[in-house]
């Protein structure tokens, strides 16, 4: 095992994957000679040269049409939208073009490519550099969306990605880019549509994504001291979500709370509830609770922090509950 | 730079525009007749363009199909049965019945991209040529589209990408004048849409899209700069559509005298009677090229005709691999 | 002018009984003497006649214990003076229309937020637990897991032969699997309180073994071919009362009880003959036994029985005993732990009378050999006492014509 931090594990994925597969290329805004925005793919422009590293023009729509054009003929390019909030530009590209292709061609193609984006909250830079927009893909057919809350799980997760033949929107929430964790020395990969388990417990579920994993875990020791058992499950995989685990979970503590930033209309908040409610109703013996950020765009600065759900928000949630 | 073009290269240039020609002209009357579900958009009159861009290309090259311009997709050797088939939604078309008409693609023929949402096609050329620019082995990209395809963002950014990263990609907009019912003059102030490409810094050509000579001399040329690693060019070649935008579309945006003017000038009448004096095909290779095409053409419908539609479970596979 | 309706005294030792039912509703008019509530104690239920007429005003609803003399329902001369009665009620805060349950319209409209959860209504459903008897014990009195549960855990499963096989569902593998649950009321509840009662109170004992009463089967015999001239067919259970009364009346330490931690010893030698009945165990009692002649015993007997299991029994006719016998044997048990009547000090079990191979005078012979189960409380009764008891019971059964000095 060694200690890597969130950034650099998805620059080794990266390296890894480039290094294993020569048709493996990343392209974006800065990801090459200036090493990235955030500095996620320092050292690769150097490493593999400026056409497996290359810099595009601010051009969403045109790096996601590079992106797929490239992905037919043969390639696996991992692309980059510097902040999720810029996907916007590229819904066509990715929700008409990339998600449909395979199934309109009658499957006579596969489009094996990446994209990964910075989200959510961290940076306090406002309203357009803040938004976790992960719900519009989890919608639409044809995409896979993943979300990992540790660097053991960005690793895994991403070579896993990289290696999946369908169109993958890999989010990376920027608040998560300097947190420390085991990796293996060796190769690993993790599934995608799988959930883990991060704490198990017996008298609530906690269900959390991306920071707000860490959230709900520093509430649950918390909650720990006063004798209650949080059971925490990450899904890092949004899309297809690991249903199974979820429902094994609220079937053994019969309580259920699911965190997440972004907006609780058709949230992933919200999918999991309606999904726990369809096929779990019986296990639950009290309503099930979201916690979320507010319905509003988010302001500029400090505020930011308390716009989204805390450890005292999980922990009041689970009491209430409870009670 | 002159081309000289072989008898080869032209009459089977001839044998594409009739075989287009006579295959719109019965699409159309199978539509008026109520077989065909769905829409057809006919590019009868502008068959000229596409036949002489296919014939640029070599097998391995990349055609990002206009959607209008079925003969590019019938010259670069698309299955006239699986096209067929695929227009009328039969799980024997080239993509299982699920495109229909709209966005028919053969990826083993390099045929990649169309899709039902018009200038989306443009930055998909411009991805499948950096993967040929990444594979080094000369392979072009021919990107195909409409002028009201030009008023996308798609279309600027991508062109303005290929341009940056000098990638070997033909863009070529046939100009009919008109997208969907507007006129160009609502779509652009500018006259010629070829002038673009200078604000790319890319060369920018004009041609007679219903003169395939003339097309395939300004399409081999760029398709050699492409391949040279010279970078994109942008041809504009004006033509018209003789019909709506699709069949059933009254086209009250435009006189019956501009109409009559254009059809006077049908691309296929003009080449016919130019090979004719240049002795390149006689009144038997004519009725020829007419039986050849009757032929095909009618195979291609029985097998349409007779082949199933997808089953509900059939069309549930392949959302993912 | 008000009249009580009040929990009357049903036997001389009752000391409250319960609401069975109320034949007449809220408001409705009663006559005199017309039976206006059913009201049930220890073993025995008892209609009660309204002792006056009037509008009947309910004040203590079903399957509330009330302790006797206490008023139960109020009766009025006029609807007026009900509706003045009510009204004083609530102003005071007494109302509780306890026998008013709300229709089920009622309670499908109430807009409150829901009462139960997906899960506590799947367990109700389960394990046949009437969510109107479960209180709520969640936000905004939610029925809950913990409900239904501790609902089920308030009830003893019992094996009676009423059980019927039913699908068995876990919902995890550490739950037990209940296969029905009969709740424990009336009759049966007072038995279950009764005898778990009795172990907890005294260190219980048996004392086994055999009697042979070939010698008193054969006067038993006898005394059939005479039925015509005594007028009866005595049993043995007629014998058995009055030889084990004389046998008390000789010993009257196993006549006795605890309380207050004294011995007290009984002057009466009342024997109470246990009856079993489709709801539970009956102990039908026939006072100062050792008085009577056996003839009487059997009268008795048999009118005690019959009345049993006609439910027309009294409470006074099964009060007062101070010994109890048990005749199982019939039932081709041999050998039991009988469990002793409080506050009585022993119980006589018979168990099966058949006929044996015995040894007498180094002969193997057949006679009659009957089983026994003596269970004593050895607070009060040691093992030599009780070997003594059953030896006097050998020397009368084997010599029953003893019987008639007696």
């Amino acid at each position: 095992m060694k200690s890597l931090n969130f950034r650099w594990a998805i620059n080794e994925a990266l390296r890894e994957e480039m290094e294993r597969d020569e048709r493996v290329f990343i392209a974006g805004e800065d990801v090459g000679k200036p090493g990235g925005p955030f500095g996620i793919t320092k050292g690769l422009w150097e490493k593999f040269g400026e056409q497996r590293v290359k810099d595009t023009p601010l051009s969403e729509e045109a790096i996601i049409g590079l992106a797929v054009g490239a992905a037919a003929a043969g390639y696996r390019p991992v692309v980059e939208i510097m902040f999720m909030d810029f996907i916007t530009i590229a819904m066509d590209q990715i929700c008409n073009q990339a998600a449909k292709m395979r199934y309109l061609y009658g499957g006579k193609i596969s489009l094996p490519l990446v994209i990964r984006t910075l989200f959510g909250t961290g940076l306090r830079a406002g309203g357009h550099h803040s938004q976790s927009l992960e719900s519009w893909f989890i919608h639409t057919p044809g995409l896979k969306v993943v979300m990992p809350s540790t660097p053991y799980d960005a690793k895994g997760l991403l070579k896993s990605a990289i290696r999946d033949d369908n169109p993958v929107i890999f989010l990376e929430h920027k608040g998560l880019l300097r947190i420390k964790g085991d990796v293996p020395e060796e190769e690993f990969l993790i599934p995608l549509g799988v959930a883990d388990v991060k704490r198990t417990g017996k008298h609530a579920t906690v269900v959390a994504t991306g920071k707000l994993v860490h959230t709900a875990l520093g509430a649950a020791e918390q909650l720990a001291r006063d004798g209650i058992e949080l059971e925490v499950i990450d899904p890092r995989t949004l899309s297809p979500l690991d249903k199974e685990t979820i429902l094994n979970s609220v079937r053994k503590t019969n309580h259920l709370i699911i965190a997440h930033e972004g907006t609780k209309p058709c949230g992933i908040g919200a999918e999991i509830s309606a999904v726990v409610a369809e096929e779990g109703l019986d296990f639950l013996d009290a309503p099930i609770k979201r916690l979320a950020s507010p319905f509003m765009p988010i302001p500029f600065g400090p505020l930011e922090d308390a716009l989204v759900p805390g450890e005292n928000d999980i922990i009041e949630a689970v009491k209430e509950i409870l009670k | 730079m002159k081309i000289n073009l072989s008898k080869k290269v032209l009459i089977n240039m001839y044998h594409n525009l009739v075989l287009s020609r006579r295959y719109e002209e019965k699409l159309i009357e199978l539509f008026s007749q109520g077989k065909i579900s769905g829409w057809i958009h006919s590019g009868i009159g502008q068959e000229a363009t596409g036949v002489a861009i296919s014939e640029c290309l070599h097998k391995e090259d990349y055609l990002v199909p206009y959607f209008r311009s079925r003969s590019s997709l019938i010259a670069k050797g698309m299955n006239l049965s699986e096209l067929t088939a695929e227009i009328f939604g039969k799980k024997t078309g080239c993509c299982k019945g699920r495109s229909g008409e709209g966005h028919v693609a053969e990826p083993a023929l390099g045929m990649i991209g169309a899709g039902g949402v018009i200038g989306s096609s443009i930055p998909i050329g411009v991805g499948l040529a950096y993967a040929a620019s990444l594979e080094g082995k000369n392979r072009v990209v021919a990107c195909c589209f409409g002028d009201g395809a030009t008023s996308r963002g798609s279309f600027h950014e991508a062109i303005n990408m290929a341009s940056a990263m000098n990638l070997p990609i033909v863009f070529v907009c046939e100009n009919n004048l008109y997208a969907e019912f507007s006129n160009i003059t609502i779509q652009m102030k500018i006259k010629d849409i070829f002038r673009r490409a200078e604000a790319y810094g890319i060369p920018g050509v004009m041609v007679d899209g219903c003169d395939p000579i003339a097309v395939y001399e300004t399409m081999a040329d760029s398709v050699e700069r492409a391949r040279k690693g010279e970078g994109p060019t942008l041809i504009e070649a004006k033509s018209y559509r003789w019909r709506g935008h699709f069949e059933g579309d009254p086209c009250e945006y435009r006189s019956k005298a501009e109409v009559e003017n254009w059809i006077k000038k049908d691309p296929l009448i003009l080449y016919q009677n130019k090979l004719k004096e240049m002795r390149i095909i006689n009144s038997k290779k004519i009725d020829e090229a007419e039986r050849q095409a009757r032929d095909a053409i009618e195979k291609a419908i029985q097998f349409a005709f007779q082949s199933p539609f997808p089953t509900l479970e059939e069309i549930k596979e392949d959302v993912y691999t | 002018m008000l009249k009580d309706v009040i929990m009357p005294q049903l036997g001389a030792e009752m000391t409250a009984g319960r609401i069975a039912e109320w034949k007449k509703k809220e408001g409705e008019w009663v006559e005199e003497k017309e039976v206006v509530v059913i009201v049930e104690t220890d073993k025995i239920t008892y209609e009660i006649e309204s002792p006056g007429a009037g509008y009947l005003h309910i004040l203590i609803g079903v399957d509330e214990e009330v302790p006797v003399a206490v008023p139960i329902g109020i009766l009025c001369e006029s609807k007026e003076e009900l509706k003045s009665l009510i009204a004083k009620e609530r102003a005071e805060g007494l109302i509780k229309p306890k026998t008013e349950t709300p229709s089920p319209e009622q309670l499908a409209a109430t807009t409150s937020t829901p009462r139960i959860s997906p899960l506590a209504r799947k367990l109700a459903r389960e394990y046949h637990v009437d969510l109107e008897t479960v209180q709520g014990s969640g936000p905004n009195g939610r029925i809950i897991k913990r409900d239904i549960l501790r609902s089920i855990e308030g009830r003893k499963v019992t094996t009676s032969p009423r059980i019927r096989e039913k699908e068995i569902v876990s919902f995890s593998s550490s739950e037990k699997m209940i296969k029905e649950i009969i709740p424990l009321r009336g009759i049966r509840k007072v038995i279950a309180d009764r005898l778990y009662g009795s172990l907890q109170q005294m260190a219980q004992f048996s004392d086994m073994g055999e009697i042979d009463v070939t010698e008193t089967i054969k006067f038993r015999q006898k005394l059939l071919e005479q039925e015509g001239f005594i007028g009866a067919a005595i049993s043995l259970n007629d014998i058995l009362i009055k030889v084990v009364a004389t046998i008390l009346k000789q010993m009257p330490i196993m006549n006795s009880s605890i309380l207050d931690e004294e011995i007290h010893v009984w002057n009466q030698i009342n024997i109470g003959m246990a009856v079993s009945l489709d709801e539970g165990l009956i102990v039908p009692v026939i006072h100062e036994a050792d008085k009577k002649t056996i003839l009487e015993i059997h009268y008795l007997l048999e009118d005690l029985i019959d009345r049993a299991r006609n439910h027309r029994i009294n409470a006074d006719d099964v009060k007062g005993g101070t010994f109890t016998i048990s005749n199982f044997g019939s039932y081709g048990t041999m050998y039991g732990t009988p469990i002793i009547n409080p506050p009585q000090v022993a119980l006589l079990g018979i168990g099966l009378i058949r006929q044996a191979a015995m040894v007498i005078n180094d002969q193997i012979v057949v006679g009659w050999s009957m089983s026994y189960s003596l269970t004593m409380n050895h607070q009060v009764i040691d093992g030599a006492v009780g070997s003594q008891f059953i030896n006097r019971m050998r020397k009368f059964l084997a010599n029953p014509s003893v019987l008639c000095t007696v």
